[in-house]
């Protein structure tokens, strides 16, 4: 092998591991969604200031809650599976924040599918997850144009699944002040700590 | 070359495709599953860029100069087909415009162009493991897309994920039982035999 071909083979290998290691985040995010917890993580995301309709038919904004950290999960109230599942998770982190009156975070689910979740179907959805209103709101974005700043800032992915529903990121989002601040798993046991922690 | 128009006519078919795969119809139609995505639309561009290496006696010699004995394209082909097996880069593809021209560009010259250039420089052994690299490649991806339990595309559906990956392991098999049909009955050569005879 010729030298040159031996600087040209380091060359290559030495771009081609950079190029992979920039795309992985350093080789820890091989999904879209590790990618998208891994930059936010590094760098928060400024979200602009939604404004939904709750379950009682209120309209309300983000900064409505200035001095809170919002725990976000997106859902829709006919989604058979991971929406229940998101469901309990906040069933149980409620009873966290019942436990801690002095943690300053608010759980938030917000719906992907605001032509059918009126908010009798949110409050519906809260009814069943035994939802407390004080902790917990549920709404939906008040018009297309919020849904589309929402999907778009937070880099969510939303696609129509074959049953008339839709597949979505499963991700909890910690926004504070404007900011999407992390993202988190809902199944991370930790969500409690970082509750407790106050976000 | 004038005697075979259909060359170039092939030529320009081929690249009228590649690059259709820019504008948001075609790409629509090619990204609307993970199977046409990975399986028809990856293929074809990489499918351009080896033709392209066969067909044009410039960049041979480009090639030539530059990289002698193939073992550089290796590095940079087998790089760039792992960069786009990654469920992110395929993801990303679909809704990032950068990304997509980045696909639309990589693809055949980096994977097709590069890992042609090689296979047409290494000898046997060279080429066997490629080959044996390439089904490993196919099968633990196809694998992994086939039982995870999770959907590792947020563009693509579960369901679409696992026909995806028993899709990539019978490619993977079919190419691998071909090959060694072809490697004990067909016309094996050992190089060099004409010059030792």
């Amino acid at each position: 092998m010729s030298p040159r071909t031996a600087i040209g083979l380091v060359l290559a290998g030495g771009l081609v591991t950079a190029l992979l290691w920039q795309r992985t985040a350093g080789f820890s995010a091989f999904t879209y969604e590790t990618w998208r917890r891994v930059e936010v993580a590094r760098e928060p995301v400024a979200v602009s200031d939604w404004r939904l309709q709750d379950a009682q038919g209120d309209f309300v904004r983000l900064s409505d809650w200035r001095d809170e950290t919002l725990l976000v999960g997106f859902i829709y109230t006919s989604c058979p599976s991971v929406c229940v599942a998101i469901g309990s998770r906040y069933q149980q982190l409620q009873r966290t924040l019942q436990a801690n009156p002095s943690t300053d975070v608010h759980l938030l689910s917000i719906s992907i599918d605001p032509a059918r979740d009126t908010p009798e179907h949110l409050a519906e959805y809260r009814r069943r997850h035994a939802g407390l209103q004080s902790s917990w709101t549920v709404a939906r974005p008040a018009d297309a144009q919020v849904l589309g700043d929402m999907i778009r800032e937070t880099g969510l992915r939303v696609i129509p699944d074959q049953l008339g529903g839709f597949s979505h990121s499963e991700s909890l989002h910690w926004i504070r002040d404007g900011q999407l601040l992390r993202i988190s798993d809902w199944r991370d046991p930790e969500l409690e700590k970082m509750i407790t922690d106050g976000g | 070359m004038a005697a075979e128009p259909w060359r170039g006519a092939a030529r320009t078919i081929l690249l009228a495709v590649s690059v259709a795969g820019l504008f948001p119809p075609v790409a629509a139609l090619f990204e609307a599953s993970m199977r046409s995505h990975l399986l028809v639309q990856m293929p074809l561009l990489a499918f351009c860029g080896g033709y392209w290496v066969y067909r044009s006696p410039p960049l041979k010699r480009w090639l030539e100069r530059v990289d002698p004995s193939g073992y550089i394209a290796l590095v940079v082909g087998s790089g760039w087909f792992i960069y786009w097996m990654l469920p992110i880069s395929l993801d990303l593809a679909t809704f990032d415009p950068g990304i997509r021209l980045l696909k639309i560009v990589t693809v055949p010259v980096c994977v097709g162009a590069a890992l042609t250039w090689s296979w047409l420089r290494l000898g046997p052994i060279g080429r066997g493991v490629m080959l044996l690299e390439g089904w490993a490649i196919l099968g633990r991806l196809g694998w992994v897309y086939l039982i995870s339990p999770v959907q590792l595309c947020s563009n693509y559906l579960i369901d679409d994920q696992q026909r995806t990956g028993s899709l990539l392991l019978g490619a993977a098999l079919i190419s691998a039982v071909g090959i060694a049909l072809w490697a004990v009955f067909g016309p094996f050569r050992k190089p060099h035999r004409t010059e030792q005879e």
